[in-house]
Order: C-alpha cells, then sequence, then structure tokens
C-alpha cells in the first residue's frame, strides 16, 4: 500500500470547549482535487488552517506523505504546501509582480530563481493567467476578484505539491471562476493535489474528484459528487432550499436553490403519465411545498428523468418493458399513501397499460382529460379504452387548468391551518 | 511613478546628502569658512588634529567639539527614529503605526530619564541608553499582548488607542520624574518630550553608535519577512514565514534602535510617522528598499530640520522637536485628508 499525500486522522480542534473541527479522518491521493463543503460556519476554513499548521490541533495527527506536519519546519512545510488564506486584506500598496514573485520566497536555497528569472517566471504565469495588465498596477488598486486570481497566481508560484486553497473564487465572476478552476484543475493533472473550500456546489461538482462534505466540523459524507451532493444530504444541510439535479448538458449533479416553498404542505400527490405528461405538473406541486411521488415510468422517459433528477420518489420499469403485475404490486404503496392520484393525459398502450390498473388504487383518483373530443385517440386499442372507461367512475374527470384551480385551493386550505 | 523619475530622485536624494552635511557644518550662529572647514576635515581624517587645532584653531573646536557630533546625533537618531517607523508599519500593515504613536518613544523617555533622575546614567556613557532600552521593550511588550488580545480586525485600532493612552501616561510621569529631581530644568523636560540636539557630544553618540547600526542591520534583513507579513499573517505562515517569530524579533528590534536613537537626542517626534510613510509614497512599499531608504531620507530630514533650527534666528535656536513637529504636525493633516479622501489606509 502507497503512503497517501495527505493523510487525516480523527482531527479535532476546540476553542474555548467550542468542537470546531470534530473527528475528522480522510486522505489525499497525488493528482486529486477535493472539494470542502459545506455551510457556512461548518469549519471549512478552520480544516485548512489546521492543515497548514496556522492552527495546532487538539487531537489527531496530520501526516504529510508519512511526515507529522508539526515536525517539519515553517519553510519546509511551505514547500510541500501552499495556502491561499479567504482574505487577504493589503493596506500597502505593494505592485502586483512584486506579490506573485514572493511566492518564489519559500522555495529551497539552490531554486530561488534569479532576479531576471523571477521576473520572466512571473510574467509568463501572469499570461497564463490573464493578468498581464495588472502586473505593474498596485494591488490597493485592484478589485477583489482581480485580487484572488493575484493571491492565486502567487500560490502557483509557490509550487508545493499540496494546494489548499480557502474559498478561492468567492468573489469572482463566473468566467474567471471557471477560468481558475480549470487552471486548478490542470495542475493537477500535472500531479499537484489541491483541497479546495468552496461554497458553490455547482462548481464543486463540475470540477472536483471528490468532496469533503462538512457540517458543524463533522465529515458527513465523503465520495465523487454524486455520492455527495445527494437530495437527501443537501436537505439535511439546507432543509427544503435546494434541490439536486442531473444537468441535461454537462451531466453533473447541480444544486439549485428552490423558489418558495417555505412550508411542507401536508398533501401528498401522487402522479401518473409518460412521454413528459407529469413534468409541468410536478414542478409546480414540488414548487408549493407539496410532496409528489411518480410511476409507473419507463426508464430513460422524459417523467421519470425528471422525478429522478428532482428526487421525487418514484417507480420505473426498464425502457421498452411492459408494466407488469410485479411492478404495480411495488408501486401500490405510493398510490395507497398519496392523499391524491392524478392520471395525465398521456397516451396508452401495451407498454404502459398497466398504469391504469395500478389508478384504482387511488384514494382520490383524478383523470386529466384535455379534450374530450379526441381523447379517444390517446388509447392504441380498445381494451386501453375501455380499462380507461372504468376508471372514469372511479374518478373525477377534468382539464388541467381546472385541477390547478383546485389544487390552488386546496393547498391554500392546509398551508392555513 | 515614472520609473526614470524615480531613479532620478534616489540619486538626487543620495547625493543631496554630503551637501546637506557640509551646510549643516558650516552655517550657524557662527558661521565657518568652507575651506577651513574642508581642510579640518581633511587632516581629522588623516588623523592629525594637531595640525589643525593649530592651523585654524576656531573652526576646529567649532567643529569636532560642537557640530560634527552634533550633525552625527541628527543622522544617527534621524535613521534610527525612521527605520523603526518604517518596520512597525510594514509589520502592523498600516501607514499610522510608528514608536510615538505606539507608546515605545515614550517608554524610552521614561527609561532615561530615569536613569538620569536616579544618577545611575553617570556610571557609565551606556547606562542610560540601557535604561531607554528597556522602557522600550516594555511599552512593546504591552502592545504586543494587546495586538494578540484583540481580533485581527480591529487589531490596530485597539493597538493605536492603547499606545496613545500609554504614551500620555508615560509622558506623564516622565514630567513627574523630572519634577520631582533635585534640579529641575524646563530644558530637560523639552529634550525628553520633544527631543533635541544640543550640547550632543561625542560620549552621547559614539557608545550607542555602534548598536544602533548593528541593530538597524538586523531589521533591515527582516525586510522580505516583512514584505511577507503585509500580505495578511495567514497567508505569510502559509509561505512559510515563523509568523510570531518575525512579530516578535519586529518589535523587539523596533523598541531597541528607537530606544537607542532616543537616548541620543531625545524623542523627536512624527520622524517614525513621516519618513517611512513619504518614502513609500515616492519609492513604493518593498522593504528591502523601504527600510534603507527611511533610514537615509530620515537621517537627512533630521539634519535638515536642524539646521533650519540653528539658522533661522541665529543667534537663538529652535529644538530640532519643534521644527519635526511642525512638519510632522501638518503631514499628519495631508495623511489624514488624503486617507478620507480615498476612503482607505494608504
Amino acid at each position: 500500500m502507497t503512503i497517501p499525500l495527505l493523510a487525516v486522522q480523527n482531527l479535532s480542534f476546540y476553542r474555548q470547549d467550542r468542537a470546531l473541527v470534530r473527528d475528522l479522518s480522510f486522505t489525499l491521493e497525488p493528482g486529486e482535487l477535493v472539494g470542502v463543503i459545506g455551510p457556512n460556519g461548518a469549519g471549512k476554513s478552520t480544516l485548512l488552517k489546521l492543515l497548514v499548521d496556522y492552527h495546532q490541533p487538539s487531537q489527531g495527527t496530520i501526516q504529510l506523505s508519512g511526515t507529522a506536519l508539526a515536525a517539519l519546519g515553517h519553510r519546509e512545510r511551505a514547500q510541500r504546501i501552499s495556502y491561499m488564506a479567504q482574505d487577504s486584506a493589503l493596506a500597502l500598496p505593494f505592485r502586483v509582480r512584486d506579490i506573485i514573485g514572493l511566492g518564489a520566497h519559500s522555495r529551497p536555497q539552490a531554486q530561488i530563481p534569479t532576479t531576471r528569472a523571477l521576473h520572466r517566471r512571473v510574467t509568463e504565469l501572469a499570461e497564463q493567467l490573464e493578468l498581464s495588465h495588472l502586473l505593474e498596477r498596485k494591488l490597493t488598486e485592484l478589485s477583489g476578484g482581480e485580487n484572488q486570481l493575484v493571491q492565486f497566481a502567487r500560490i502557483l508560484m509557490q509550487q508545493a505539491p499540496l494546494m489548499l486553497l480557502d474559498e478561492p473564487t468567492a468573489s469572482l465572476d463566473i468566467g474567471h471562476e471557471a477560468q481558475l478552476m480549470n487552471l486548478l484543475r490542470r495542475q493537477c493533472d500535472r500531479q499537484h493535489t489541491a483541497l479546495v473550500a468552496i461554497h458553490n456546489l455547482n462548481i464543486a461538482a463540475v470540477f472536483c474528484d471528490r468532496l469533503l462534505l462538512i457540517d458543524k466540523g463533522r465529515l458527513i459524507a465523503s465520495g465523487t459528487p454524486e455520492q455527495v451532493i445527494t437530495q437527501a444530504n443537501m436537505a439535511a444541510l439546507y432543509q427544503q432550499q435546494v434541490t439536486v439535479s442531473k444537468h441535461p448538458v454537462t451531466g453533473t449533479v447541480t444544486v439549485l436553490p428552490v423558489k418558495q416553498a417555505p412550508r411542507a404542505v401536508p398533501l401528498q400527490v401522487h402522479l401518473i403519465g409518460g412521454a413528459g405528461s407529469t413534468v409541468a405538473l410536478a414542478r409546480w406541486l414540488l414548487q408549493r411545498g407539496v410532496q409528489v411521488s411518480g410511476g409507473i415510468g419507463h426508464e430513460q422517459d422524459s417523467d421519470t428523468d425528471f422525478w429522478a433528477a428532482t428526487g421525487i420518489v418514484h417507480s420505473a420499469v426498464p425502457a421498452f418493458a411492459p408494466i407488469d403485475q410485479a411492478a404495480i404490486e411495488q408501486a401500490k404503496s405510493l398510490v395507497e399513501s398519496a392523499d391524491l392520484t392524478i392520471v395525465c393525459d398521456f397516451p396508452i398502450g401495451a407498454m404502459n397499460e398497466g398504469n391504469l390498473a395500478l389508478a384504482h388504487y387511488a384514494q382520490e383518483l383524478w383523470l386529466l382529460e384535455e379534450d374530450p373530443e379526441t381523447a379517444a385517440q390517446r388509447f392504441y386499442s380498445d381494451r386501453q379504452a375501455q380499462a380507461f372507461a372504468r376508471l372514469r367512475d372511479q374518478g373525477h374527470r377534468l382539464t388541467a387548468l381546472a385541477a390547478i384551480k383546485q389544487l390552488t385551493a386546496r393547498i391554500d386550505a392546509l398551508s392555513d391551518r | 511613478m515614472p520609473r526614470i523619475f524615480r531613479h532620478s530622485l534616489l540619486v538626487t536624494l543620495v547625493l543631496s546628502g554630503p551637501l546637506l552635511l557640509l551646510l549643516y557644518l558650516a552655517l550657524g550662529a557662527v558661521a565657518l569658512p568652507l575651506g577651513e572647514l574642508l581642510s579640518v576635515m581633511k587632516y581629522a581624517l588623516l588623523a592629525d588634529l594637531d595640525t589643525a587645532r593649530a592651523l585654524f584653531p576656531r573652526t576646529s573646536a567649532i567643529l569636532l567639539h560642537i557640530r560634527l557630533p552634533r550633525a552625527l546625533a541628527a543622522l544617527l537618531a534621524g535613521s534610527g527614529l525612521a527605520i523603526a517607523g518604517a518596520a512597525m508599519q510594514g509589520l502592523f500593515r498600516n501607514p499610522l503605526a510608528s514608536p510615538d504613536i505606539l507608546g515605545i518613544s515614550a517608554g524610552s523617555s521614561l527609561g532615561a530619564v530615569l536613569a538620569i533622575t536616579t544618577g545611575t546614567a553617570l556610571l557609565h556613557p551606556l547606562v542610560l541608553p540601557g535604561y531607554a532600552i528597556v522602557g522600550a521593550l516594555l511599552s512593546a511588550a504591552l502592545i504586543y499582548a494587546l495586538a494578540l488580545r484583540s481580533g485581527a480586525g480591529q487589531q490596530l485600532l485597539f493597538i493605536i488607542l492603547a499606545g496613545l493612552a500609554l504614551s500620555s501616561l508615560l509622558t506623564g510621569a516622565t514630567s513627574a520624574a523630572l519634577l520631582l529631581a533635585e534640579q529641575y530644568e524646563i530644558s530637560q523636560f523639552i529634550f525628553w518630550t520633544m527631543g533635541g540636539l544640543e550640547g550632543r557630544m561625542w560620549p552621547h553618540v559614539l557608545w550607542p553608535a555602534p548598536f544602533l547600526m548593528v541593530f538597524g542591520g538586523l531589521l533591515i534583513r527582516l525586510a522580505t519577512a516583512l514584505d511577507l507579513i503585509s500580505l495578511g499573517e495567514e497567508n505569510a505562515h502559509g509561505m512559510g514565514l515563523d509568523v510570531e517569530q518575525t512579530r516578535r524579533r519586529t518589535l523587539i528590534l523596533c523598541a531597541v534602535v528607537t530606544a537607542l536613537a532616543i537616548a541620543i537626542a531625545g524623542p523627536i517626534g512624527f520622524i517614525g510617522l513621516m519618513v517611512p510613510h513619504l518614502v513609500r509614497l515616492l519609492f513604493g512599499p518593498n522593504h528591502r528598499l523601504l527600510l534603507p531608504l527611511s533610514a537615509c531620507a530620515g537621517a537627512w530630514l533630521v539634519l535638515a530640520a536642524d539646521l533650519l533650527g540653528r539658522t533661522l534666528i541665529a543667534p537663538h535656536e529652535i529644538k530640532v522637536g519643534i521644527i519635526t513637529a511642525v512638519l510632522g504636525g501638518s503631514y499628519f493633516i495631508f495623511l489624514i485628508v488624503r486617507l478620507q479622501r480615498q476612503g482607505k489606509l494608504a
């Protein structure tokens, strides 16, 4: 077994009896870009400060390639770890060029570049980061974002194999944020390792190999972005304020704030549909704090994708497989426990006619029908039409618009209580 | 600022020094002929003082016993105060920090006065500087403890307020010590609260001089560390600097250098505040340049101020501390207005 670049074991840090970091253990391997995420005050910054020996742990050990961190001298440590603090308030008007050059300070004596070599290196680095126009400016004249890029350049100048960055993109616009993270990514592809405290979860999901999710000083979850940024984890941290989905273009997990679902409404609605017929209604219901379930869908169908992406409890069968009795049995409980089951307006054929059987278990059943004239065209054969006709006796038929109106009234009544 | 302007300014600054020194030595209550002055200097440098005294008795007496030690005192005190101010401003990342404001000067003065009033100063020329150093170190220790206690955000405000309080407390104690002394002289009081150069003789200057140079040199060696500190303590730590050690060393060296300067010429005001700020404005905050240039500029400024004080209403003298207080006070107001306009410090 190889020794990891960084090994943290049972790390705890107390300040005035308050635990800021509790019993953290994890390792970093060369070439990894790992994000530390968590709500404000979770202990992300404290963790980084412990790892750079700015704070000394109350308990636990930190090892760098098998050497105890505390055993390293300041200079030795700086040759192995670089650190970018969250804010670098600067009151003195240093030139950007000089600041970046300071990064070379901690290198071993033999590797400290000559003034001329340093000048060249700084110029090259600034070109890479598209900072050339700032080189002769004073740091006190820069914007917060420009300052962060300059500090990042300084970190790169330090050439340490492990980089710790505390919110490096906090005041960057989205373009520069991506630029900085891409540069960091490229460094990691060259066997550098980076641990980045980051509050933008989407950026973390796009760029990081692994994530450490921290809350109240504890490690809540760690693993790939998909494993860590889940609806369940996010709900635990941010309640119902955010929703996790898979981005259709990038394919990475995406966290978005949810607009106004302040209170969960005590109403559970099960949606039956296909070919995207449930999407609009499901979204509408979710935004109002209604608990939604869905199914039975087909995998890779747009409804099923949406349910999965928004974390809706649902059941599904493989694409192009018929909905059989076993699937119905499985989904039955969802329908039975729902206060209301809505069968959306969708084409019904041999593959999904099982859904009509499922609907019979509903406590209360609504059937959405847009246009009674063309209703017959929804069915591929008479068998499904007859099955649907039987449902009509049990259910309440209405248009989507009418359904929304009635639901609004019901949600309002429930929220007032 | 254009490079070429900066470079020519630097050259002018360095070259104008010897010229200023020559003027300082020549002018005063008694003007010395330049030719005689140069001849005496030549003989003095050749270690042939007897010939000088024989040829130009008046000039050599005034020059060797009065003006030369006084000039050297001005140069040493000015450079010491300015370099300590520059380092303190770098350490606290703020152009308002200086030994005056932080109470270190007042601590030195009190130490020096205690050495005089207890009579121990008569034992050896280094006793008074020693007392001054102890006073300065105690003040610095208090400031250090305070700096550690308060959070980073409000640190400076607390330190400055504490420094001001400490300053007036110590100045009061200085006055009290002088009042209680047997032969109270108002000139003594002014010397130890405002600084002055009159009556500075060789023993005042030569004993502390080597220490001042050594400790000043050590301070210059901290230049890169101070550059790193200016990025914030956490970043400096990340770049391999022992922040705590740097902080302690800088404060101790600043206190010692300030105390030595004050032992020579009293607490000449505003040099530690004004000179580094001015130099930073012209040449940037890079400490490798800032510290030595501040030492130079401080030396020349005190020399020039004393030259003014000796010649403005000759044969009467205005104390150098009064001249620098007028200059420094005006500069301080300019600084505050400038900071207000920019809405930030620097």
